[in-house]
């Protein structure tokens, strides 16, 4: 674990596990698509138009999960230093913004023909919104100055300022009774929802899951080969020398 | 499955236009997003091995496992 954490260590390891994780991942899309798309039966309410939520809803919990990540690595990044933290955050972020942006735009495309709009000024909408600005306010950040360590180091503190977003995204539905339904997965109790439309909606969450994994690798290589560059195993390791 | 066509499937009981939407905009942010982080590790591993090759073959570092003249 702790040789992980050096460089060169975590540019080759990850290298050998991408394809296997993006293979899997690969599998997993085909399934979910199949499975939510054709097999999965319509709902006796929402006919055919509840299939968005096979990616509205992966979209939206990996929203969440990515930000904690990248806030839970931004903060061992403060506190430890460690490279390989700091990678991560910064790979994290814009991974983070796309789901964001996905779970916001593909929530307004079931909103029109179930809600009669596209927008409202919900409490669950308007936190996700934030969200995405959290998103967006970090990579600028992060831009905006020059040294790549410095600015990871200045982002995290922004990330972990805004992760009070994710607890009030989570508890929205349940503090405030406005239009966006409640939890149905992850209430207490048996979910409600039926297993022939779980299942597929789990598959594709697993695929969410797996892309944002793929992804995290080949951005956070980059991010180190960016910043290793002086570093002699970024030639050796570019050059195909182990 | 709602139908036993294809127009049925892609109609999707009258709401295709919005089922297909968030389908087509989650393929185009999420293929897009692969697309340019794989683009950006080739292109760093290829400008960084050229540097390094530069600087393999330059003298002072005395790693050319080719041979030549030098000590």
């Amino acid at each position: 674990m702790q040789q992980l954490l050096a460089p060169k260590n975590f540019y080759l390891w990850s290298g050998r596990w991408l394809r296997p994780v993006a293979w899997a991942t690969g599998l997993c899309t085909l399934t979910g698509l199949y499975w939510g798309l054709v097999v999965a039966p319509p709902d006796y309410q929402q006919g055919d138009s509840y299939r968005i939520m096979f990616v509205h809803v992966p979209s939206a919990w990996m929203s969440l999960f990515v930000y904690a990540v990248m806030a839970g690595a931004g903060a061992v990044a403060l506190v430890w230093r460690i490279k390989v933290a700091e990678v991560v955050a910064s790979a994290s972020a814009p991974i983070g913004a796309a789901f964001t942006a996905l779970a916001l735009m593909t929530g307004s495309l079931w909103g029109k023909p179930m809600w009669g709009t596209w927008w409202v000024w919900d409490a669950r909408l308007t936190s996700e919104l934030l969200l995405l600005f959290l998103y967006l306010g970090y990579m600028a950040l992060e831009q905006a100055i020059e040294d790549r360590r410095t600015a990871t180091r200045a982002a995290a503190v922004l990330a972990l300022v805004g992760a009070v977003d994710l607890p009030i995204i989570h508890y929205s539905v349940e503090w405030w009774h406005t239009l966006h339904q409640a939890p149905t997965v992850t209430r207490f109790g048996a979910p409600a929802i039926h297993g022939s439309m779980l299942a597929p909606l789990l598959v594709m969450a697993l695929a969410f899951f797996g892309y944002y994994v793929s992804l995290l690798l080949v951005r956070a290589r980059c991010e180190l080969l960016e910043r290793e560059r002086t570093n002699p195993w970024v030639g050796e390791v570019c050059r195909g020398i182990p | 499955m709602s139908g036993n066509t294809v127009s049925e499937f892609f109609s999707m009981g009258g709401s295709g236009f919005y089922v297909w939407s968030a389908y087509g905009v989650a393929a185009v942010v999420m293929l897009g997003l692969l697309g340019s982080s794989l683009a950006w590790h080739r292109r760093l591993t290829g400008q960084l091995r050229n540097k390094s090759r530069r600087s393999a073959s330059a003298p002072p570092v005395a790693l050319d496992k080719t041979g030549g003249d030098w000590p």
